[in-house]
């Protein structure tokens, strides 16, 4: 595997356009074509589900709600393509 | 694991908060500096607070048939699937409802000065009275409709420049708008990029990021604190959300819609939500 990865472009437009109508599917691969005139091959891979329950939720039933669905969810929960780590940030989600 | 040499970043101000460019691995100078200024295009485009826009445009004629570029027809179009996707919840139609709260201006001028509220709309018309005309690239909002690009702008500006710095040969990198992310390739430790969010720090790659909150751009109004977020069902700012929530999407324009909706869905509906729309969140916590 390289150190890097890129994504097929067809894979690009699949998850940008994932449960769109077709018009708007077609609107999107068409900005990403005139957007992209090359792209390399990469392997597709699934896309991960997963939720977390976070640290400060305070509110008894929502936090029942979300073990509830995780415990019948295990698969998702180790999947391994997102982690919570102890390590310093490359950049904040802040809200916009 | 060392890390991938050069780190470039850089930082400026777009869209009414801070953008970030970092490319990783080679020099990409001429990518990022082609990156801020479609930035900045976009921004033209999609400003609700730049007379001139295309957005200010459709608002101001409302009504009549309004030519539009590739970029705000997609804009609206996407604005219209989000709104499809989450049941209404994320709505960019409540543009009125936000001028109502006194967001009339800039979030930087009204520091400047007292918010001053606005006829409240009795209700919205929602994205099905919308006549988005491809083959004519004209859109038609209803008479009196007016579109927020609040919540799905930054990260669809996010993605779309994302896409083109990596067609530039930026293998990993990461667009930030405000704080909504795309992110591809490794980060600058030579793994996963490392994203935080609400004090945790999460390690993913190659998706879309967005956090919504509740109290970033929050103001007096008439005695009340009210903030950007407007519930659609009540056309006020919301109160029964979580107060942030982050969404790991497979593109940030998803995210932002997911995370948008998310402010405004009761917690305990939350896991049904994600489980149909396939993304994962982060509540903060709940008011």
């Amino acid at each position: 595997m390289s150190a890097t990865r890129r994504p097929h472009p067809a894979l690009a437009a699949r998850i940008l356009t994932a449960g769109l109508s077709t018009a708007t599917a077609f609107a999107i691969i068409a900005l990403l074509a005139r957007e992209s005139q090359r792209a390399p091959q990469q392997d597709e891979r699934p896309r991960l589900i997963e939720v977390r329950i976070g640290d400060g939720l305070d509110d008894d039933e929502a936090r029942n709600a979300l073990r509830a669905w995780l415990d019948g969810r295990q698969d998702l929960t180790t999947a391994g393509d997102l982690t919570v780590v102890d390590l310093p940030p490359d950049i904040e989600s802040e809200p916009s | 694991m060392s890390g991938l040499g050069v780190v470039q970043r850089h930082r400026f101000q777009a869209m009414g908060s801070t953008a970030e460019i970092i490319a990783v691995g080679c020099s990409h100078g001429e990518a990022i500096e082609e990156a801020v200024q479609r930035v900045d295009q976009l921004e033209r485009r999609w400003s609700r607070f730049i007379d001139t826009s295309e957005v200010s445009v459709l608002n101001h004629r409302a009504g009549t048939p309004v030519p539009v570029s590739e970029e705000t027809m997609l804009l609206v179009e996407l604005g219209c699937d989000g709104w499809a996707r989450t049941d209404g919840r994320f709505d960019p139609t409540v543009l009125h409802a936000v001028e109502a709260n006194g967001y009339s201006v800039s979030f930087d001028r009204m520091a400047d000065t007292a918010a001053v509220a606005r006829p409240r709309p009795a209700e919205v018309a929602g994205c099905d009275s919308i006549v988005i005309d491809r083959s004519g690239r004209t859109v038609r909002l209803p008479p009196d409709g007016g579109f927020d690009p609040g919540g799905i702008g930054k990260g669809l500006a996010a993605d779309l420049v994302g896409h083109r710095l990596r067609a530039a040969g930026v293998e990993s990198g990461c667009v930030s708008i405000g704080g909504d992310l795309r992110i591809w390739g490794l980060g600058p430790a030579g793994r996963r990029w490392r994203i935080g969010t609400g004090g945790r720090t999460i390690e993913i790659t190659d998706v879309g990021i967005a956090t919504s909150g509740s109290q970033r751009r929050a103001w007096e109004l008439d005695g009340d604190l009210v903030n950007h977020l407007i519930d659609p069902s009540t056309l006020r700012s919301t109160t029964a959300g979580p107060v942030a929530v982050t969404v790991v999407a497979g593109s940030a324009w998803q995210a932002e819609t997911y995370a948008t909706a998310l402010m405004v869905t009761p917690p305990a509906s939350i896991p049904d939500d994600l489980e149909r729309w396939g993304v994962v969140a982060f509540l903060t916590r709940t008011s």
